[in-house]
């Protein structure tokens, strides 16, 4: 047991620091920071050390907290693979239970985490913001969408059932 | 920043200012975009729409789980949800569900004629939707999608009774029709092509077709052969079996099977009867044989030989 702890730290348990957009310090295993393609081409750029903190100037503390709640989850989850786009057809909107309790959130949180996970590349996070909004959608008809995401209608009724009329054969199901 | 501004408001009134917005909104990256949208949430505090100021290839990504209608469903939702989900990358995105990129092109893709990329969208989805609704009424398939005529002067389908034999398989159909070829028809691509059939050759008009997910096999009345071709590649490939009377067919994938039943005009009381199987590999153009084997036990001692026969064959 001596020897273990005089040996190296683990690079994948070594501490980073990130600098947030509102100038907060966190402090973050670098192997759960790495989810983040972004930060991980950041690391590899810099040099192993990664001692200076690294600026996210796209993303505030609150919602660094929860990208990086989201990383700890899945810090062991395989890289995902370069074919998982090659046939998109039939796209489950499936979501496991973790990630499901963890978009519980405000609408806000939730378009910004997409933000997030879309600016620090995070694919696997960004599938599941999208995922959520989707099924915040499906099923739903226009006004119910308005409802739900807060929407002013800025149609003039005439316009409105122009429309309709329109996209009438999309509700021929 | 200023120079632009004064670029973009000296526009003249008659210049549509929308186009050339869009135009720069064109060239932000999602860093920008990303900056944009934070500033605009600033100023517009908590009643924002926030999924419409998404940048419009995470709307894509969102759009890309839903139904292959949804864009047009929501279009009456706002003018700002109709200005995004009228574009052609959302639709096409959708459609991506329904119609992927190694499908073969849908016959009014390659057709002669001015086919905008925003008609051929509709195009295919009419098509899916009339699919889905299991109302594709065979007059509008066959006239839009297949044009028969290209292909044979005498191929009309007028009459059922010229239809020979008919083999349906996931998304394709064919038929022997009686003035000998074979069509085949992809009914979701309008995808189609006549496999030509030697009328009067030695194996004698085509009886009977199977088809597979990749195959479609046919079966002669007269001689021993099967022809099988790939409906993916249309290559053609053939076998050939010991008998051709009393054999049952039947094929999955790239394999074809077929059964050998006896036929004998006396069947004894306890006999064993044998049945033989060829199961043919596309792939490797070679077969294997084995034998079923059952002992009949009971066959009614005073039935009439007739009778027996017919048992014999179901046992």
């Amino acid at each position: 047991m001596a020897a273990a702890s005089t040996s190296a730290v683990d690079p994948a348990k070594k501490m980073i620091m990130l600098t947030t957009s509102d100038n907060i310090d966190i402090k973050v295993e670098r192997e759960v920071a790495e989810r983040s393609i972004l930060i991980k081409n950041l690391l590899e750029d810099l040099g192993s050390e990664g001692d200076e903190p690294i600026p996210i100037p796209n993303v505030n503390e609150a919602v660094m907290k929860k990208v990086l709640e989201w990383c700890e989850q899945h810090r062991k989850d395989p890289p995902a693979t370069q074919d998982d786009d090659s046939d998109s057809r039939k796209k489950s909107t499936d979501i496991d239970e973790w990630d499901q309790k963890f978009m519980q959130v405000d609408q806000e949180m939730l378009f910004e985490i997409i933000l997030a996970a879309n600016y620090l590349d995070i694919k696997a996070l960004l599938d599941v913001g999208c995922k959520t909004v989707a099924n915040m959608i499906k099923g739903k008809s226009p006004d119910e969408i308005r409802k739900t995401f807060n929407i002013q209608n800025d149609f003039t009724p005439e316009e409105e059932d122009q429309i309709r009329r329109e996209n009438e054969w999309a509700e021929d199901r | 920043m200023a120079a632009p501004i004064e670029a973009f408001e000296k526009l003249a009134l008659s210049t549509p200012k929308i186009p050339a917005l869009h135009e720069v909104s064109r060239e932000i990256n999602t860093t920008t975009s990303h900056d944009l949208h934070r500033e605009s949430s600033l100023m517009n505090a908590k009643r924002l729409d926030y999924l419409a100021a998404l940048p419009v290839e995470l709307i894509l990504m969102i759009f890309s789980y839903l139904d292959p209608t949804a864009p047009f469903l929501y279009q009456s939702v706002s003018r700002k949800w109709r200005a995004v989900l009228s574009s052609p990358q959302v639709l096409e995105d959708a459609l991506a569900q329904w119609y992927s990129a190694a499908d073969p092109p849908m016959q009014f893709e390659n057709a002669s004629g001015p086919h905008s990329e925003h008609e051929i969208i509709y195009l295919k989805l009419e098509r899916m939707q009339r699919f889905r609704n299991a109302k594709p009424s065979s007059h509008t398939v066959f006239q839009t999608s297949i044009s028969l005529d290209s292909v044979s002067n005498d191929s009309h389908i007028t009459n059922l009774i010229d239809i020979i034999d008919v083999a349906f398989y996931g998304n394709h159909v064919a038929w022997i029709h009686k003035s000998g070829p074979v069509y085949v028809v992809n009914l979701r691509t309008g995808a189609n092509f006549v496999v030509p059939v030697e009328v009067g050759g030695p194996l004698g008009p085509v009886w009977r077709i199977y088809l597979t997910n990749q195959l479609l096999v046919l079966q002669y009345s007269i001689g021993k052969g099967f022809y099988a071709y790939d409906l993916a590649t249309q290559e053609v490939r053939s076998f050939q079996v010991p008998s051709k009377t009393n054999i049952h067919v039947a094929a999955h994938g790239k394999l074809v099977s077929v059964l050998f039943y006896p036929v004998r005009a006396e069947i004894p009381g306890h006999a064993d009867i044998n049945r033989a199987v060829i199961v043919w590999d596309f792939e490797t153009q070679t077969s294997q044989s084995f034998q079923i084997t059952q002992t009949v036990l009971h066959m009614p001692p005073h039935c009439h030989p007739e009778h027996q026969q017919r048992l014999a064959r179901y046992l």
